[in-house]
């Protein structure tokens, strides 16, 4: 089993009076992309916060790359890409200028920048001011300057929000080579389609609490309902359970040549979050 | 190469980078040496009036050369005020404010920059760039090249606890408005000296301000005393000033640098 680089337990934060976490417990191994999922104010962003030491925890043990989170020396946090909710770039400077300091500040090569520049469709408009920059080209330079000394541990907050399906797919492509060479990613969203693509794991996060905790599918699977869809020539929509009854009217069809198809239907992600919580996103 | 000096470097380079790209900073290094040129204008025409006035014996060439040490005084000590006002304070507390509205210093913080490393940079970018204004202000000034090394050290000296004081005002503000806010003030404190010949009250006074040692200092180099017993009042000034700076600093910055 792969070593645990991130985890929390039992982890609790009030603000004033207000609990915006309340017992948080999860372990994330070494090269898993964890999605943590909920809607906007679910306590997501201060999740990450917590867990890049942002904020201080009321309760619980936080601990990273193996040490309680409290002992974490500099070189640990050099193994690690934090791209926030707030993460912001020099607007008098150009794209690659900005990638050139990040580069500087964390001791990678300089090599690094044109690889990054084309896979987040930037090469053309390297030398382009930031403060010229559309919402999504920021938003790609900032990921971008977050991976640039290729981090072991890298937490996303909302990665690819404005970004177009096309740069949203590439993200997506990026992440998953990431993942597939060891570095391990705490991502939050609230685009359930998003978790689907890129985690192996999603935690559902209602009102400061992890509501569940599993792979997406094992997550649908769970959740799914006991019925059949099956669309007919003549009799139009048929819904079926799936046990001997339904097996049987489902032969019967099948017999009678009346079926064009058959789906069990399993819910996604966001309609398991409203089985869960009660609440739509 | 070491991690903090590589860091320090590029932190230095954005610095330097970013503001020359600034309005507002090009603003406040600019300004010392407008001030300072337009000054020599009007006072060099004051002092050519008295010139006239004064005719050729030797009675007026002794006023001539008060008068003289009195102009370059007044130019150096407006250089020197007007530098530590609008470069090292104004611009300083606007550009970290900046980077706080915008959420660049969270985000290098966030890259493992840690505070002392960004105060750093900030510091002494802000002590050069200082020293380069104060020496332009020199030049245009006309003043005579023998007060060019004592002018300099005081310069800085004098720089040093506003540079200071103006971290942590950076700190503090919330956005570039908050930043105008308390940059006035200070600015009115850093300027006291260069107004000090209005009234002997605000004379008396403005000796014991952050830049009145240095301003004290200055009068001193252009009647060739500096290195009498009279300077040891303003130095001491000076140096307590700096301690007073370092001291809020130290208390002040680590809590103001995690941004709300």
């Amino acid at each position: 089993m792969s070593a645990t680089i991130l985890s929390m337990e039992a982890v609790s934060l009030s603000f004033k009076d207000k609990r915006v976490l309340n017992n948080l417990t999860f372990a994330i191994p070494r090269g898993e992309a964890f999605g943590f999922l909920g809607p906007s104010g679910a306590g997501k962003t201060t999740t990450i916060k917590l867990l890049t030491r942002q904020l201080k925890r009321d309760a619980g043990r936080i601990s990273l790359f193996g040490r309680p989170i409290d002992n974490a020396t500099s070189a640990d946090y050099e193994r690690i890409g934090i791209l926030s909710d707030t993460s912001a770039l020099y607007e008098r400077m150009s794209i690659a200028d900005n990638l050139r300091l990040y580069a500087q500040l964390r001791g990678a090569s300089q090599r690094r920048i044109p690889y990054l520049l084309e896979r987040m469709g930037l090469a053309d408009d390297q030398k382009t001011l930031i403060k010229n920059c559309s919402k999504g080209m920021r938003q790609r330079t900032a990921l971008a300057a977050a991976l640039i000394h290729e981090p072991e541990l890298l937490f996303l907050d909302e990665p690819t929000s404005g970004l177009d399906p096309a740069a949203r797919a590439e993200v997506h492509r990026m992440l998953a080579e990431l993942s597939g060479k060891g570095c391990t990613i705490f991502l939050t969203t609230h685009d359930m389609a998003e978790a689907e693509t890129v985690c192996d794991r999603v935690a559902i996060l209602d009102h400061g609490a992890i509501a569940a905790c599993d792979k997406p599918e094992a997550l649908m699977l769970r959740y799914a309902r006991n019925r059949i869809v099956v669309k007919t020539r003549t009799r139009g929509t048929v819904e079926t359970s799936k046990d001997a009854a339904g097996a049987a009217a489902l032969a019967e069809l099948l017999e009678a040549g009346e079926v064009l198809s058959v789906h069990s239907d399993e819910p996604n992600l966001e309609e398991v979050f409203l089985e869960l919580t009660g609440r739509e996103f | 190469m070491n991690a903090s000096v590589r860091k320090l470097g590029a932190l230095m380079g954005k610095d330097v980078t970013d503001m020359l790209k600034n309005p507002t900073m090009i603003v406040c290094i600019v300004m010392p040496v407008a001030f300072v040129l337009l000054y020599r204008y009007i006072m060099g025409n004051v002092g050519g009036s008295m010139g006239m006035m004064g005719g050729a014996d030797m009675g007026a060439d002794a006023d001539m050369e008060t008068v003289e040490g009195l102009i370059t005084y007044v130019l150096l000590n407006t250089a020197l005020c007007m530098t530590i006002g609008m470069t090292s304070s104004a611009m300083l507390v606007y550009g970290l404010a900046e980077e706080k509205e915008k959420h660049t210093l969270r985000t290098l913080m966030l890259a493992n920059v840690s505070a002392e490393q960004i105060m750093l940079a900030r510091g002494l970018v802000t002590l050069v760039v200082t020293a380069v204004v104060e020496a332009l202000c020199f030049f245009v000034s006309g003043a005579p090249m023998h007060l060019f090394a004592p002018y300099m050290a005081i310069g800085v000296l004098g720089a040093l606890p506003i540079i200071l004081l103006s971290l942590v005002l950076g700190l503090a503000s919330r956005d570039q408005m908050t930043a105008g806010l308390y940059s006035v003030p200070i600015l009115l404190v850093v300027i006291a000296p260069m107004l000090s010949g209005f009234s002997p009250m605000l004379g008396d006074i403005a000796r014991f301000l952050p830049t009145g040692g240095a301003a004290s200092l200055l009068r001193l180099a252009t009647e060739g005393a500096l290195f009498g017993s009279e300077a040891v009042l303003p130095l001491a000034v000076t140096a307590a000033w700096i301690v007073l700076g370092l001291v809020v600093f130290k208390l002040l910055y680590r809590k103001l640098a995690t941004d709300n």
